[in-house]
């Protein structure tokens, strides 16, 4: 009897040591972006290194990689399917676009609580804030964001007499350098050796996408001083004389003096990545146009030097060279958001965390890893390109990193970020993005600016609703 | 040997089991879905509930959509009606073997014929990769323009509509024409030597002879086109995507857009049932007229 | 007698129109499938074969792998639910026989994108999303009406003295149906055997909609991804000879399919429409 008492406590203490064993092994899953140049640095060093840094802590981790398909659609198709079902990942990289649509659906957990308890909180630059907080709780982490400068192109510009290095401040600037260009393209095709020179780009059409309405209608719509969503009423802007401007600028370079590509251009094949192929076209290229001007993201300035990229610029010339950066002016100075001369806007992507995980701590202490200073600036080392403007204020003045920061970081840091503002955080964007995206279409089809705006505004209230919707002056 | 129920359902069994989940199941599920404001990202990801009849409502109010059916009905029109059931009679027409001036143009008959049926039997995809290469900017179309000295022209934003009309009659036409090829072979030999005997000119015969022998296979080939045309979907979402802006967005399109870049699954579901609504009331006068016998 | 020839020569004309109709938009793959990473445009020079043997390894084995594992996994579930399924509807009177045949014709004529978002969600709700094996089930269901019905057709001209035969030996009813009309279905299972193998191989739309991983893409899937990565025709960053060549080897299977089954295709369009 006693014999059979000692053998079951021998037993049920052996379980129960092998279940306390058993519970050790926590597991976390992650998805990150596999076309994302730093993907395999997750592989080779924040996991493994967190998950020692984990263990020598006492609470063993292992964080497995769940690979989503690339890019930006089918990894968000396969994003928002396994959050629907349950099965997504722990921690997860969300562009943060996508942020009040994937909150408001409860996909996300809420990390106000966490930030707050956070000492290096307070090191985030207020832009790169804005991009992760929704109706004012913090959704994700951001290790940086972006700006969106104009290039131009040096070797165009000298070709026809403009001056180099050149800033333009008002919309007529830019108009008479475009039209400076237009009237000798053809000396200066043969002088570089391409088939044509266009004078100006800016992204339009539903092809480009998210492109055209950030990089090409909100850079414009910002120098007329206006936005798609007034903050203060709460309402979307459905007519603004600023909404008129941009349509008409559009207008002007693509239809009425032709400033520009064919307007059928941006409706057929991959019009975006063309547009940057030309940006970068020094004849390598004979075929093919070559282009003066363009307003696209900061990241094109790195893809012109890399030699693997298609939108490597051949030494000799060398990108140096030849192209160039200045800010976006506003209509006139003075006339853009907040008053400004110049302005930008920023995106990105961010890091946020499932609100169906098992380990919300051990979550939030992974991304912290990853967000720390130290592991940015590694990072930035590690891979070059990345991170050039960070998140954190910290790291934009530490030495090491003003150091490796070239002369254009430094420009989109100190001249940009100020400028920027953010998309607005709703839900409803990104039908909002399309409906501008149609808009910049129906002008390339040759319809007239006011009859767009009429369009959009009655398109915009049928959408969002007729009462939240607003018109200013 | 009696009949064994047992046995009966046993067999029946796997075929009905599949057919129901992913023939039926579907139309059922979709009806249901219909009703609700299911989504994949947004507020109503949390908590879906039923919305009776908004989504019709915001059907019946929604422009793309009318758009959509104006655009499909287009499609339909010139591609199937016109273009397959024309080209493919036209081709049944001269290639049949008993014209008198079949041994001369044998050769170049069977080409075409042959090549047609060639591009019945091309997979869809391949079809689609095929004609972006020939229509794009820098393809092979705009290449020949511009040896012969002309200007390029961006045909699929320009002819949206036409482009994807031509690929789906390229297409299509190789069933038509053989069911006209068929139909044309079965009318006896006997009637049309009637006609020449009683000295019909060529045209003549076709007009009084062999057309009302044709009516019914033409009108029942064209039916069943119809029904296939309107639910063509990866031809022309891969050779336009719908655009340039909504062009060439049809019904089938329209309903993808809103499920898989909206990811509105309900109200997708609802433009659907439009495309499943018109199909319907198509097949069932089909299989009335095939019921009837003549 | 000039008569005569300008009718044979308008007729060449016609032809020949149509014929460079058919053809124009083969050109640019017939011809860059045999060149070695050819540009967009139509040249005639460097004729290699080096893009087929590279079709087999790579990124694109992957797609006739799966596409292979879809066709086959297609045509086997469609072969084995039409032929059992068939049987009671050739032999037995039931209730219900002709209400099912019926309804089982009209689903026929309901195209897939009608139903494109519930299969979407269907097969989500049973975890059957994102996997080869439920994308062949989706087409194999659709393609079990034409199957049966063909099949039914043959069973129907199968005496049924044979079976009798059988039963009298003291065969039971399924060793009957192995034995007996099995193999005499031989040539009909071989032809539902190939067309649900081609609607298999050349699906397109099924796949979009349940497949989201690229390791799963069938070639469908594989050409559609490379048309939009092909910075539009003009910039190398998809290779075009080996694109034009899966595609060509894309083209073979349905068109050899259709060789073998092209007299019973029209066999059935005559009974079908065609019959007055």
């Amino acid at each position: 009897m006693y014999r059979c008492v000692k053998t079951f406590f021998l037993v049920g203490l052996l379980f129960l040591g092998l279940g306390a064993l058993a519970q050790e092994q926590i597991t976390l899953s992650l998805a990150y972006p596999t076309w994302f140049t730093d993907y395999p640095r997750f592989l080779n060093w924040y996991i493994p290194a967190f998950e020692k840094w984990m263990a020598a802590l006492g609470t063993p981790v292992k964080i497995e990689v769940m690979e989503l398909p690339a890019p930006d659609d089918p990894y968000r198709e396969a994003t928002l399917l396994r959050l629907a079902a349950g099965t997504h990942a722990d921690i997860f990289a969300d562009d943060t676009f996508y942020i009040p649509a994937d909150a408001l659906a409860g996909y996300l957990l809420n990390l106000t609580p966490y930030v707050e308890a956070w000492p290096e909180w307070k090191f985030w630059v207020p832009a790169a804030k804005d991009a992760i907080t929704f109706q004012g709780k913090v959704w994700g982490l951001n290790r940086d964001t972006d700006v969106r400068p104009m290039y131009y192109r040096k070797d165009i510009f000298k070709l026809a007499g403009l001056p180099v290095p050149w800033q333009p401040t008002s919309w007529e600037d830019i108009l008479e350098a475009a039209r400076a260009i237009k009237a000798k393209r053809a000396e200066i095709a043969e002088e570089i050796g391409v088939s044509d020179v266009i004078p100006i780009a800016f992204k339009a059409g539903i092809l480009g996408g998210e492109a055209t309405t950030m990089q090409g209608f909100y850079m414009l719509l910002l120098g007329a001083g206006g936005r798609l969503y007034d903050a203060e009423s709460g309402k979307w802007v459905a007519k603004s004389s600023a909404l008129l401007d941009t349509l008409k600028f559009y207008h002007k370079i693509y239809i009425e003096e032709r400033l520009s590509v064919e307007p059928e251009f941006w409706m057929a094949g991959a019009p975006v990545d063309k547009i940057h192929l030309y940006l970068s076209n020094v004849g390598q290229r004979p075929k093919e146009p070559a282009l003066a001007m363009l307003v696209t993201w900061d990241g094109v300035w790195y893809d012109t030097v890399n030699p693997q990229h298609e939108r490597y610029i051949p030494d000799p010339p060398g990108r140096d060279a030849v192209l160039a950066y200045c800010k976006m002016p506003a209509k006139e100075p003075g006339a853009g958001i907040r008053g400004q001369d110049f302005v930008t806007i920023s995106g990105g992507w961010g890091m946020v965390i499932n609100a169906a995980t098992q380990y919300p701590d051990i979550a939030f202490e992974f991304l912290k890893f990853v967000h720390s200073k130290g592991e940015m600036l590694a990072n930035r080392i590690a891979v070059p390109g990345s991170i050039r403007l960070p998140a954190r204020w910290d790291l934009i003045e530490d030495p090491v990193y003003q150091k490796l920061a070239t002369s254009y970081d430094v420009f989109c840091a100190t001249e940009l970020v100020p400028l920027t503002t953010v998309r607005p955080g709703l839900p409803e964007y990104p039908k909002v993005s399309d409906l501008v995206q149609e808009a910049t279409e129906k002008i390339l089809l040759g319809e007239k600016p006011e009859d767009v705006l009429e369009w959009y505004a009655g398109t915009l209230a049928a959408m969002v609703g007729a009462e939240n919707v607003i018109e200013l002056p | 040997m009696k009949k064994n129920l047992g046995v009966l359902a046993i067999l029946l069994v796997p075929a009905f089991v599949l057919w129901s989940i992913f023939m039926l199941g579907p139309a059922i599920w979709g009806i249901r879905l219909t009703f609700t404001n299911e989504a994949l990202t947004g507020p109503a990801a949390r908590d879906p509930e039923f919305i009776g009849l908004a989504n019709y409502q915001r059907l019946m109010r929604d422009p793309y959509f009318w758009g959509s059916v104006y655009r499909s009905f287009v499609f339909v029109l010139g591609s199937a009606i016109i273009g397959q059931a024309g080209l493919g009679l036209l081709l049944a027409m001269l290639t049949s073997e008993r014209r008198r001036v079949w041994s001369r143009i044998r050769l170049t008959g069977r080409l075409a014929t042959t090549l047609c049926w060639l591009a019945w039997v091309t997979p869809e995809t391949l079809i689609g990769w095929c004609w972006i290469s020939f229509l794009d900017y820098n393809g092979v179309l705009n290449q020949t323009i511009k040896a012969l000295g002309f200007e390029p022209v961006y045909w699929m934003v320009r002819y949206g509509m036409l482009s994807i009309i031509l690929a789906n009659i390229w297409w299509g036409t190789g069933w038509s024409m053989m069911l006209f090829k068929a139909a044309l072979e079965s009318i006896p030999r006997e009637v049309e030597e009637a006609a020449d005997v009683d000295g019909a000119s060529s045209w003549q015969k076709f007009r009084y002879v062999i057309l009302p022998l044709l009516r019914r296979p033409i009108f029942v080939n064209v039916l069943l086109i119809t029904i296939w045309t309107y639910g063509v979907f990866g031809l022309p979402f891969m050779m336009t995507g719908g655009g340039p802006g909504h062009r060439t967005e049809l019904m089938t399109i329209y309903a993808y857009k809103t499920g898989f870049k909206y990811f509105e699954i309900a109200y997708g579901t609802t433009v659907s049932i439009g495309i499943l609504f018109i199909t319907l009331i198509l097949a069932l006068v089909y299989h009335r007229l095939l019921a009837r016998k003549a | 007698m000039l008569k005569r020839y300008l009718s044979v020569a308008l007729n060449h004309l016609v032809f020949l129109a149509i014929a460079t109709y058919f053809l124009a938009p083969l050109t640019w793959l017939f011809t860059s499938a045999f060149r070695e990473n050819p540009s967009v445009w139509v040249e005639f020079k460097g004729f290699t074969l080096e893009n087929f043997p590279k079709v087999f390894t790579g990124e694109t084995a992957i797609w006739v792998r799966n596409s292979l594992f879809i066709a086959l996994t297609t045509a086997i579930i469609a072969i084995g639910c039409s032929f059992l399924a068939a049987y009671p509807f050739a032999r037995f009177e039931f209730r219900g026989k002709t209400l099912s045949l019926f309804l089982l014709v009209l689903s026929m004529t309901i195209p897939l994108s009608a139903v494109m978002l519930p299969t979407f969600s269907l097969a989500r709700f049973l975890r059957l999303h994102n996997t080869l094996f439920g994308v062949a089930l989706v087409i194999a269901a659709r393609q079990i009406p034409m199957g049966i019905w063909v099949t039914k057709e043959f069973i129907t001209s199968i005496p049924i003295e044979l079976e009798e035969a059988a039963w009298v030996d003291g065969a039971s009813r399924w060793t009957t149906i192995r034995r007996v009309i099995l193999p005499l279905c031989g040539p009909g299972l071989a032809v539902i055997g190939l067309m649900s193998f081609v609607a298999g191989w050349g699906d397109f739309t099924t796949n979009l909609i349940l497949i989201n991983s690229e390791k799963l893409y069938p070639i469908s899937m594989g050409l559609y991804r490379a048309s939009i990565e092909a910075t539009s025709w003009g910039y190398v960053s998809v290779d075009y000879g080996v694109m034009c060549a899966i595609g060509l080897l894309y083209l073979i299977p349905p068109m050899l399919a259709f060789l073998f089954t092209h007299r019973y295709l029209v066999k059935g369009m005559v009974l079908g429409a065609v019959k007055q």
